[in-house]
This record gives structure tokens, C-alpha cells and sequence, in this order.
């Protein structure tokens, strides 16, 4: 187990430089998920601490020890690949088995720490078989017993579950976060499904261009987002952003034409500004009490049971809603919308920053 | 028949009916002939007779025959030996991004488009003893006192001499174009992500080497060898050219014996048998080579 900081970190290939000075601490362990959107730079952050890239400006500590110059097989971390990456020729057993052939592990110790790999992930009955015979979940649990045998000191996972289904997917996030609980091996998880990092992660590094946007606990993220694009990106569906206008007595006016009293609870500093306006969709309500939103017409209602997506036409303006009432919606029905006074996020249009 | 498969044979029929003719049947005549008494100096007086496996009987009593057997098989594995080496050390340095990756490449490559015979020649004339431009520099280098008789020399240590390992380095060199081309495909077809995951697991050069390249490299190199096999036991041109089978027989092997019996002692009896001794050792490496394959398939 270990903590790992990495200070002012940058990468450039020739003149493109991808990452621009990220900085972040991972306590001992911690479950942290670098999430983004593609060429985000967060694989290539991932592949630093790994040593599978060199670090072209800045400094990775792993437990107070600069490890910028040490080769990967000398940091003591393991990795799972976004494809696996098994070693084809070998039986799961080997696969396994083989970090610890190459540190010189004797015979019994590594029966039995593979033993007690395969026990933990459900593996036994297929220690025999090439990685060629198992389906891609069971090739996900060998990447990750092969993993775990050598109790490294840090786990990386890069898209672990990006080749699996839907319903695996949902599966084995919950058995990578039980393994966490149970190991408690400090975690370093790259992936660019929101989803999978609000469900997973003790703190989340959403990332974007090559920066890091905000570093926060799921609800911290979702409940307060630093910046109008991890605003967007946190949640699902993604939230309402309407951008517009506070005049000075608190009223806000989008191009769409929509028109809303905010002067009870707008930020002081959003007064006068061109603004970006952050709503939920859960937290728009139909025919609720709140801040009156005033009337849209839904376009289309998608149920899924437990809740039902609408989107609507609000004037001009295009809204999302989740409704949890269970009401039945119909195309074209006229609604009232409200929302509460807590639940508005206010951005400045023209950085992006969240004003409050 | 149908018309799909009645078109199929149409298109296969032209290169099936080469083969018959330019391949199989005069594999087929020649294996009659093993078995026949057929003298071309004697074929007037005394006819062609069946004699059974008299041919081969007697070429296997014959020394020098049992020699060229042997030397065939040495100087084909240690030319494979040689050039699947290099061949590996070279393809994994061309495999990697660096610059003059080009230059050297061609380099490494030229060798292909020098036609056997004439490389023969140009070699013949490199490793002449007394104008060798080779015995000239270790000369200047001060590592030689003597010219060293690189295709004439006939001291032996064991089944070795110096114009055999000539003639082998010679050989090696001409074929190691194809085998590197070979091993350049198999290297790039496997993932970086391999590599990555023997980093990560704590693999050094070597072990990358020998648990991840040389395994992944395995149905390759498995059709390489067989490849080279079958063509080092039939190998005829480059020592042909270069040594003619001598100094003292030494550098002979079946093809060039095969040739001088048929052809210049006009016995196409023994020639024939001794083409059914190549033929047996070529069948065995391809039923050694299909056995291997279909094990690997089962697994």
C-alpha cells in the first residue's frame, strides 16, 4: 500500500504537449478514478505513474521516493488493460503466475498466492484454460488476478470494462469495488464513463484538454461542480445549461425566451452578468412548489419504469426532466414546471466558473 | 456438380495442371527410375531393368554418399542456425522506431535482390585465397599471418572445415533477407499491450524475449523452419557454384550429388535414388512439421 503524489506533472510528444502541469495527491489507500472524455489525457497520466511513459516535466513521488526515472518492473505497481492484454500461450494459472516466476517466488508460494487469487475472483475451475477459451468477463478476472497475486502497491486499471456488456459491466463494478474494500491496495481507475466513477470511486479527477477541472468526492462533484463542464459531465442524464442573462433585479432572460425570477437566491456576484444557468433534470419538478419555471409542452417521454425522462420544449428552449412520480406522461400535454431554489448552479458564460 | 464447384475446379485447373506435369510426375518418374538399372552409358547394350532397391543399396554402401548425407543436414542446420539467429536479432532492431530504420533495412534487405548464382560468384571472388579483399583486411588488422584458404582448405575438425562454414556463411547471408521479413510480420502482429503487461509484471529485456516474442513468434518460426528444411536439404546452387562439392568432397550435399551422378557419370539410376533419399528426409520434416501444427491446434 502506498500514496502517491504527482506535482506540476507534463507531457509532450515532440511540440504537442497533452498534459499541462496536472497536480494531485492519492492517499494510502484510496480509490481514485480519473474520469474524461476521450484525449482528455487521463490514459496518458495513468501510463506515467505506470512508467510506460516518460514524464516530460514535473515529478511523481510513490511514498516519498521520486520514481520519474524508475522502470516500470521497479515500481511495484500493477495493472489491468483495457484490453486484457493476457498473455496468449500461457494457461490462466501461468498467466497468473508469471510476476512471480520473474521475482523468483518459490514453487509453494506462488500455488499459493495464486490459489488464493483465484479463490477471491471465482477462478479455479478455469486455471487450466488459455485465455483464448474464457469469455471476456473471465478474462477480466484473470487481468485482475493477475493483478492482485503480487499484492503490489498500487493498482491501475485502464478501462477495465469498456469491452464488456452492459449488464457485466454493472457486475464487475461492484465486484472491483468489493475487491478495494477487502485489499484496501491504493487505486488509480481511468475510464470515461461517468457512471462508473460515481459508482466506484472515493474521490473522482475529472479531466479535460489536458487539465484537471475539479478533484472531489462523487457527491461533492455532483452536488457542487467547480466548472460548467463537469457540471455537464457528472450525472446522467446530463444537466440542463442554459445560457443568458441576470439583469440587476434578478431576472434571468435566455435567447430561447425564457424569462425566471431568481433575486431571492442568485449569487450576489452573477447579478448584471452574462451567465450559464445549471438545472438537473431530477430536480425540475411538474406541477411541484418551488421557483416557477413556467409552462413547456413535452416532446417526447421515454419511461423506464422506475423513472421517466421527458424532454420539452420550454419557448424556445430545449429542457430535460426526470420525473419520479411515476405519473404517466403524454406527447404534446402541457406542464408546469418548478424546481427547488438550492438546486440552480450558476456559471459565468464566460469562463465557465461556477459563481456562488 | 454443381456450378459454383464446377467453377471453382475451372479456375484451379490450370495451376493443378502445372503441377501434375512440372511436379508430380516427374516426381513419380524419378522415383521408377530409383528403382531401375538406368545407365545412359549402358542403356544401348543392356536396356532399362527393374533391380528393386539395388540403387539405393549401393549408394548407401558408398562412403562418400553417407559423407554428403551428413554434410547435407549439418550445413542446412547450421546455415537455419545462423541465419534465424541473426534474422531474429536483426528483425526486432528494424522492428524498432529509430532513425536510419530505413537505410538499414535496405541494407539488411539488399541481399534479396542478388540472384544466388551471382552472389555465388561475387563470394567465389571475396573468398578467393590469395586475391580475398576478407584476408586482406584481417591481414592489415594484424589478426591473421597467413592467408586463410576460405573454399580450399580440406583440414577437418569433426564433420567441420573451412569451406563448409564458408559456404554456410555464404548461404545464411542469401537467405537471411526472407527470414527477416518473415520475423517482421510475426513481431508486428503482436500487441505493444503484451509488452506492457511484462513490464508491469517485472520482465527485463530478456525474459520479454523469451516469454513473450520467441512464444508469440512460435507459428512463425514453426513455418520458417519448415520452410528452411525443406529447402536446405535440396539446396544445390551455392555450392554448386562455389565449391562444386570439394576440396575432397567435403562441401558436397545431395542435390550436387545428385546432379554430378545424373548428369555428368550419366548413372540417372543412382541419381534418382539418391533424389529419393532427399525426398524421404523432406517428407519426414513435413510430417514432423504437420504433427507439431495439429498438436498446437488441439491444445
Amino acid at each position: 500500500m502506498a500514496s502517491i503524489s504527482i506535482n506540476e506533472a507534463y507531457k509532450s510528444y515532440g511540440q504537442l504537449e497533452v498534459l499541462h502541469g496536472v497536480s494531485l495527491d492519492i492517499e494510502d489507500g484510496e480509490f481514485v478514478i480519473l474520469v474524461g472524455p476521450s484525449g482528455c489525457g487521463k490514459s496518458t497520466l495513468l501510463r506515467m505513474i505506470a512508467g510506460l511513459e516518460n514524464i516530460t516535466g514535473g515529478e511523481i513521488v510513490l511514498d516519498d521516493l521520486v520514481i520519474n526515472k524508475l522502470p516500470p518492473r521497479q515500481r511495484d505497481m500493477a495493472m489491468v488493460f483495457q484490453s486484457y492484454a493476457l498473455y496468449p500461450h500461457m494457461t490462466v494459472r501461468k498467466n497468473m503466475a508469471f510476476s512471480l516466476k520473474l521475482a523468483k517466488a518459490s514453487n509453494d508460494e506462488i500455488d499459493q498466492k495464486v490459489s488464493m487469487a483465484a479463490d477471491i475472483l471465482g477462478l479455479e475451475p478455469l486455471l487450466e484454460r488459455k485465455p483464448s477459451q474464457l469469455s471476456g468477463g473471465q478474462r477480466q478476472r484473470v487481468a485482475m488476478g493477475r493483478a492482485i497475486v503480487r499484492d503490489p502497491k498500487l493498482f491501475l486499471f485502464d478501462e477495465p470494462l469498456s469491452n464488456l456488456d452492459a449488464k457485466l459491466r454493472v457486475q464487475m463494478r461492484s465486484e472491483i469495488k468489493e475487491l478495494h474494500q477487502r485489499l484496501q491496495t491504493t487505486t488509480v481507475y481511468v475510464t470515461h464513463d461517468q457512471v462508473e466513477a460515481m459508482t466506484m470511486a472515493d474521490r473522482i479527477v475529472v479531466m479535460n484538454g489536458g487539465h484537471i477541472e475539479q478533484i472531489g468526492t462523487p457527491m461533492n462533484l455532483y452536488n457542487k461542480p467547480d466548472t460548467k463542464f463537469v457540471a455537464s459531465f457528472i450525472g446522467s442524464p446530463s444537466m440542463n445549461l442554459i445560457d443568458g442573462h441576470l439583469d440587476d433585479d434578478g431576472r434571468f432572460t435566455s435567447q430561447e425566451g425564457l424569462s425566471w425570477d431568481l433575486k431571492d437566491f442568485a449569487p450576489k456576484s452573477a447579478f448584471g452578468e452574462k451567465i450559464c444557468l445549471g438545472i438537473r433534470p431530477e430536480n425540475i419538478f411538474v406541477d411541484g412548489e418551488g421557483v416557477a419555471l413556467g409552462e413547456a409542452i413535452i416532446n417526447v417521454v421515454e419511461p423506464t419504469g422506475s423513472e421517466t425522462l421527458l424532454s420539452l420544449r420550454a419557448e424556445k428552449a430545449n429542457l430535460h426532466i426526470l420525473d419520479r412520480s411515476r405519473r404517466e406522461f403524454k406527447k404534446d400535454e402541457n406542464v408546469t414546471l418548478t424546481a427547488d431554489k438550492h438546486d440552480f448552479h450558476f456559471f459565468q458564460a464566460s469562463s465557465g466558473q461556477r459563481l456562488s | 456438380m454443381s456450378e459454383k464447384n464446377l467453377f471453382c475446379y475451372l479456375m484451379v485447373a490450370p495451376a493443378l495442371f502445372l503441377t501434375l506435369i512440372l511436379g508430380v510426375y516427374p516426381m513419380i518418374d524419378t522415383m521408377i527410375i530409383s528403382f531401375q538399372d538406368y545407365d545412359l552409358l549402358t542403356l544401348q547394350s543392356g536396356g532399362v531393368n527393374w533391380v528393386g532397391i539395388d540403387n539405393y543399396s549401393k549408394i548407401l554402401a558408398d562412403e562418400r554418399f553417407v559423407q554428403t548425407i551428413w554434410q547435407t543436414v549439418w550445413m542446412t542446420v547450421l546455415a537455419i542456425l545462423f541465419s534465424v539467429s541473426a534474422g531474429l536479432l536483426l528483425a526486432q532492431i528494424i522492428n524498432v522506431n529509430f532513425k536510419g530504420r530505413g537505410i538499414l533495412r535496405t541494407v539488411v534487405l539488399s541481399p534479396w535482390f542478388v540472384p544466388p548464382v551471382t552472389a555465388s560468384a561475387i563470394w567465389i571472388w571475396l573468398l578467393n585465397t590469395n586475391a580475398s579483399p576478407i584476408n586482406q583486411v584481417l591481414m592489415d588488422w594484424g589478426l591473421i599471418d597467413s592467408n586463410i584458404r576460405f573454399l580450399a582448405d580440406s583440414t577437418t575438425w569433426g564433420p567441420f572445415n573451412i569451406p563448409m562454414l564458408s559456404v554456410v556463411a555464404v548461404r545464411s547471408w542469401n537467405g537471411l533477407p526472407i527470414i527477416i521479413i518473415f520475423l517482421l510480420a510475426g513481431l508486428q502482429s503482436i500487441p505493444k499491450s503484451l509488452y506492457e503487461a511484462a513490464d508491469m509484471d517485472g520482465a527485463g529485456m530478456f525474459q520479454k524475449f523469451y516469454h513473450v516474442t520467441l512464444p508469440m513468434l512460435r507459428p512463425v518460426l514453426m513455418i520458417l523452419l519448415a520452410l528452411l528444411f525443406l529447402g536446405g536439404f535440396g539446396h544445390f546452387e551455392m555450392n554448386y557454384v562455389m565449391t562444386g562439392g570439394g576440396p575432397r568432397n567435403l562441401t558436397n550435399v545431395l542435390a550436387v550429388w545428385t546432379y554430378q551422378e545424373g548428369f555428368q557419370f550419366l548413372r540417372y539410376g543412382k541419381a534418382a535414388a539418391a533424389s529419393g533419399i532427399i525426398l524421404l528426409m523432406t517428407i519426414t520434416i513435413s510430417i514432423f512439421y504437420l504433427w507439431v501444427e495439429s498438436k498446437d491446434n488441439r491444445k
